[in-house]
């Protein structure tokens, strides 16, 4: 079964494989998505987000989720010496966790259909991806990573069963991702894909690691577990080794080129 | 070490080993694609037989005009 729904300011796909599963437990995990854009959103004033930038709630009064993402955020402040910020940016609001809370949503909702017995599906958030199991018995999922200038072709394909791909870059939202070192938008790349066990790191080193540039690959190749594809405004793919082994061979009809 | 993956048309055409040019930590294993990724080499998403579709944020209103929706349809 599929289910779409918009939440979060994107839109949220679940294709579950798996035939048995509850609805109430579909139900359920939509039902956290929009729960957490009470809670999470920086655009209402009187989420628990908003409130605790404009200082009107402590830390230590906060729910027990939202220090997870704190601390969750402050672990990848410290790995990426500084350049993952969410306090104090100098655009947007004073505390904007946004970038990592997308994707730890998503994992504590694969957690949730898992607990219910799903073994084989995916979730998309927004082009932030959670698989688990496989498309089918003995196939994993294949995952395209968008073209970053082409939106309806894919530069590459990976094959990977339980797994969290995140993919940051300039295109869709212009340049949104902005280097705290300089407060310019951060260059050099069209766009950066991590892939690794949790979708909420997953999500914020793709942010941090687009920021750095390429750089940014042999950054994430010093985080255990994740793998990096970036690619370069020269129209180059640079990526670990880890992410080469999940590269998936595609046998297609050739695209002509523009000039063919 | 360092490996070079060369793609064309999406598949993999050759992998070539070479040395870290640094001392690097050992998990800093970067491969480089060798050649420029162009249009040639780019591969429509419909005929990638993918599942999902990885890409930076669309938002609610692009999400109509993206593969992830033509995705969703067909399975809908």
């Amino acid at each position: 079964m599929v289910r779409v729904e918009h939440v979060m300011g994107t839109v949220v796909s679940l294709h579950l494989r798996d035939p048995g599963i509850a609805d109430a437990a579909v139900d359920g995990v939509f039902g956290w998505f929009h729960e957490v854009d009470a809670r999470f959103s920086t655009y209402r004033e009187d989420s628990e987000v908003s409130r605790l930038g404009r200082g009107a709630l402590g830390v230590g009064e906060s729910s027990d989720d939202v220090r997870e993402v704190l601390a969750l955020c402050d672990d990848v402040h410290r790995e990426s010496e500084g350049i993952f910020e969410v306090w104090g940016r100098r655009h947007g609001p004073p505390f904007d966790p946004s970038a990592l809370v997308k994707g730890w949503s998503v994992d504590r909702a694969a957690a949730m259909l898992e607990g219910a017995g799903a073994r084989n599906f995916y979730l998309n958030a927004g082009g932030d991806v959670v698989g688990r199991g496989g498309a089918q018995p003995g196939r994993g999922w294949r995952v395209g990573i968008v073209h970053p200038e082409e939106l309806d072709k894919v530069a590459a394909v990976i094959t990977a069963t339980d797994c969290a791909v995140a993919t940051s870059g300039a295109y869709e939202r212009g340049h949104h991702i902005v280097d705290p070192r300089s407060g310019r938008p951060s260059s050099g790349l069209l766009s950066m894909t991590v892939v690794g066990p949790s979708l909420a790191r997953a999500d914020a080193y793709a942010t941090a690691a687009y920021v750095m540039g390429r750089e940014g690959v042999g950054w994430v190749s010093g985080r255990p577990g994740y793998e990096a594809y970036a690619i370069t405004a020269q129209h180059r793919a640079v990526f670990t080794a880890g992410f080469a082994r999940l590269l998936t061979s595609v046998t297609l009809d050739p695209v002509p080129g523009p000039s063919a | 070490v360092q490996v070079t993956v060369i793609i064309a048309a999406g598949k993999i055409t050759d992998v070539q080993a070479l040395t870290l040019p640094s001392d690097r930590q050992r998990s800093a294993e970067i491969s480089q694609q060798a050649g420029p990724l162009l249009h040639d080499e780019v591969v429509q998403a419909q005929s990638a037989q993918i599942d999902i579709l990885s890409g930076a944020t669309f938002t609610s209103d692009s999400y109509a005009q993206s593969v992830q929706s033509a995705l969703d349809q067909a399975h809908l």
